[in-house]
């Protein structure tokens, strides 16, 4: 609780709604950049892009009630930010670190952390499938710009990591994942 | 969207009906016509055919949000000087409004000069040098009422057809109307040049189906974000993901049949992917010529936000969006009215005209109806020593294009502007006109909710202008 607000980084194409890029001054500590978003700097003249999607009130005016909408760019949201796509990296080695490398135990697991219940067998086998086909269609190069040098991938061969990095993104973009029943 | 409707109980049939189509409107066509009900299943956006022929087929609603005079702009009083200071006829003394007094308030006389324009000879006073050469295209409304003095009431009943929260934005009555006449973009855009002053509301689906919903583009920056695939997921590879996601979300929503935020949900992907490839090339403006961005205003101020707007919707137009809501902000000129009113009138009338020119040049202009105005007037008093107050009683607006013969005038204000007297034209009434216009008969374009069939024109609607307005 308290300190100074939080600013985390901002792609290019959103951060040149400002005016200036000095008014987006980046916290220094990377430890900050995911707290939560209650903590982010606020400004005036400027909506938090993410916030935006999600329809966050306009700052400059009351607002008796928040509004709820679903459209397009929410789902463009889920499936291209940076940020959805470090969270699912981050969910990636939670799931190799809680069952290990062998990728037959993966969407298991994965499916109990973000979903809360067990894996039906339809489901564990559409998943294996995913991650199999994903990696057949992956091109030279594919799976190193995809994964980077996490070091919490490090034991499993890059192209099976990056599959089950799609497949935790696949995961974040469930209906049942973005509501709750 | 459902693969095989004729497969499912009655029960949930008319429920996933809800997706789209549990009105009366479309349930009719629904047992009329086999045809209509496969493809409306499969994808409530689908373009729909309507109640009978028209020639507009997009909607283009320049919306100037805070209010704008009447008498500043199109509805001229010169007769007024000479009451100017003076306190308003008795029988004038008893209107409600905002912050002024009716009965103590002086009247204030019309800033500008007025001068008629084009061979119609069309009265538009001097704040719009640049839309007066156009005078012949317009159809100026002067007797515009409703009866609510505050913003967001005012506002709620512009956009809406009626004072109540939580009813479908006029977009989404006629995107629920007509579909959407491409797959690659929203069929419904808001964009602003400050901020909704209603928030999302302005552009809601209210309790129609979610799908039925304005997107919001940015106007600084980039208009759609996250329109990058991360590196090293090819477009294939997504599209891989898209289908298992889709079957995933599909098995979900069979034990929740009736929840249209899963619908507008599954739906939203498809559509998401395939504006990654539609929506770079709509937002980049660089492919236009020198000679239209000057047109537009685009390279200077105070042109360039509402110029980059109205070029943005001229391309929308050519792509098929259906409806796009333009707000310039923000014209509530309590005081200073002079000074406002001409800051915001130097901010739009190029950009306005450029559109009307560029549409009409393109041949677009035929199909697509323009209308301009806000969420009322101004009164003919003064508040303060220049300002002037809300106005909901007797207000300006105009539409263009949309098989509309322009240059004429319908309706009049009494002798101060301050009540619409002549061919009195509520909002409902406006809102009948557009859908006219659009092939849409607005008793007919009904949606059941609470009980009963609701409609974008609430209970009024029956000064239909459509017929005049179209004939020469």
């Amino acid at each position: 609780m308290g300190g100074r607000p939080v600013v985390p980084p901002l792609a290019d194409d959103e951060i040149a709604a400002l005016r200036e890029k000095w008014q987006w001054p980046i916290s220094g500590d990377p430890a900050e950049h995911t707290r939560r978003g209650l903590y982010i700097l606020v400004r005036r003249n400027f909506r938090f892009p993410m916030f935006e999607v999600f329809d966050a009130p306009v700052n400059s005016v009351s607002c008796p009630e928040r509004d709820v909408t679903t459209v397009a760019p929410q789902a463009l949201w889920t499936l291209n930010s940076p940020s959805v796509f470090n969270q699912a990296k981050q969910l990636a080695g939670r799931v190799m670190k809680d069952v290990g490398v062998d990728r037959s135990l993966w969407p298991e697991r994965l499916w109990m952390i973000s979903l809360g219940r067990p894996i039906t067998d339809a489901e564990q086998q559409d998943a294996q499938q995913l991650m199999q086909t994903l990696m057949d269609a992956a091109e030279e190069g594919d799976a190193e710009a995809f994964t980077g040098t996490a070091d919490s991938l490090k034991p499993t061969p890059q192209a099976e990591a990056a599959a089950l990095i799609k497949l935790c993104l696949t995961v974040y973009n469930l209906n049942e994942f973005a509501f709750v029943d | 969207m459902i693969e095989q409707p004729q497969q499912t109980h009655r029960r949930d049939f008319l429920f996933r009906s809800a997706l789209g189509l549990g009105s009366v409107a479309v349930g009719d066509l629904l047992l009329r016509d086999n045809v209509a009900r496969a493809d409306i299943v499969r994808n409530p956006l689908a373009a729909k055919p309507r109640h009978f022929a028209a020639k507009a087929r997009h909607v283009i609603f320049l919306f100037m949000q805070g209010g704008p005079s009447q008498l500043e702009t199109f509805d001229p009083k010169p007769q007024m000087k000479k009451f100017d200071g003076q306190l308003l006829p008795k029988e004038l003394r008893d209107f409600d409004l905002a912050q002024v007094n009716t009965a103590d308030a002086k009247i204030l006389a019309p800033i500008f000069q007025f001068q008629q324009y084009g061979q119609s000879g069309v009265e538009i006073s001097s704040l719009f040098p640049h839309l007066a050469r156009h005078a012949d295209k317009l159809a100026v409304i002067r007797s515009c009422h409703h009866e609510l003095f505050i913003h967001g009431s005012a506002l709620t009943m512009m956009h809406s057809g009626t004072r109540l929260l939580g009813h479908p934005s006029a977009g989404a009555w006629v995107t629920y109307g007509l579909g959407s006449e491409n797959e690659d973009l929203p069929a419904y855009i808001a964009m602003t040049d400050g901020s909704f002053r209603n928030g999302a509301a302005t552009f809601s689906s209210g309790f129609l189906p979610a799908i039925y919903q304005g997107t919001y583009l940015r106007t600084r920056g980039a208009p759609i974000q996250n329109l990058q695939r991360p590196d090293g997921l090819s477009s294939r590879q997504q599209r891989i993901i898209l289908d298992q996601l889709r079957q995933w979300n599909m098995a979900h929503r069979e034990s929740r049949v009736g929840d249209s935020r899963l619908d507008a949900r599954i739906a939203n992907y498809e559509l998401a992917y395939r504006m990654q490839s539609a929506a770079p090339d709509l937002i980049d403006l660089s492919q236009e010529t020198k000679a239209t961005r000057k047109m537009y205003g685009l390279e200077s101020e105070p042109t360039g936000g509402f110029g980059k707007m109205c070029l943005m919707a001229r391309r929308m137009v050519e792509r098929g969006v259906r409806y796009m809501h333009l707000v310039n902000t923000d014209w509530d000129a309590h005081s200073a009215c002079q000074r406002n009113h001409t800051q915001q009138a130097e901010k739009i009338d190029q950009p306005i005209a450029a559109l009307l020119q560029d549409l009409d040049q393109r041949g677009l202009l035929e199909e697509t109806l323009v209308i301009w105005g806000g969420e009322f007037g101004r009164t003919p008093i003064r508040q303060g020593s220049d300002g002037r107050d809300h106005h909901p009683y007797g207000f300006s607006m105009w539409m263009a294009g949309g098989g509309i013969r322009g240059g004429k005038v319908i309706g009049a204000t009494d002798d101060f502007g301050f009540s619409a007297v002549e061919d009195k034209v509520h909002v409902n009434d406006l809102h009948a006109t557009m859908l006219s216009l659009l092939g849409l008969d607005h008793e007919a374009l009904t949606y059941l909710f609470e009980g009963r069939d609701h409609r974008l024109t609430d209970f009024g609607g029956y000064n239909d202008l459509s017929d005049r307005l179209t004939r020469a």
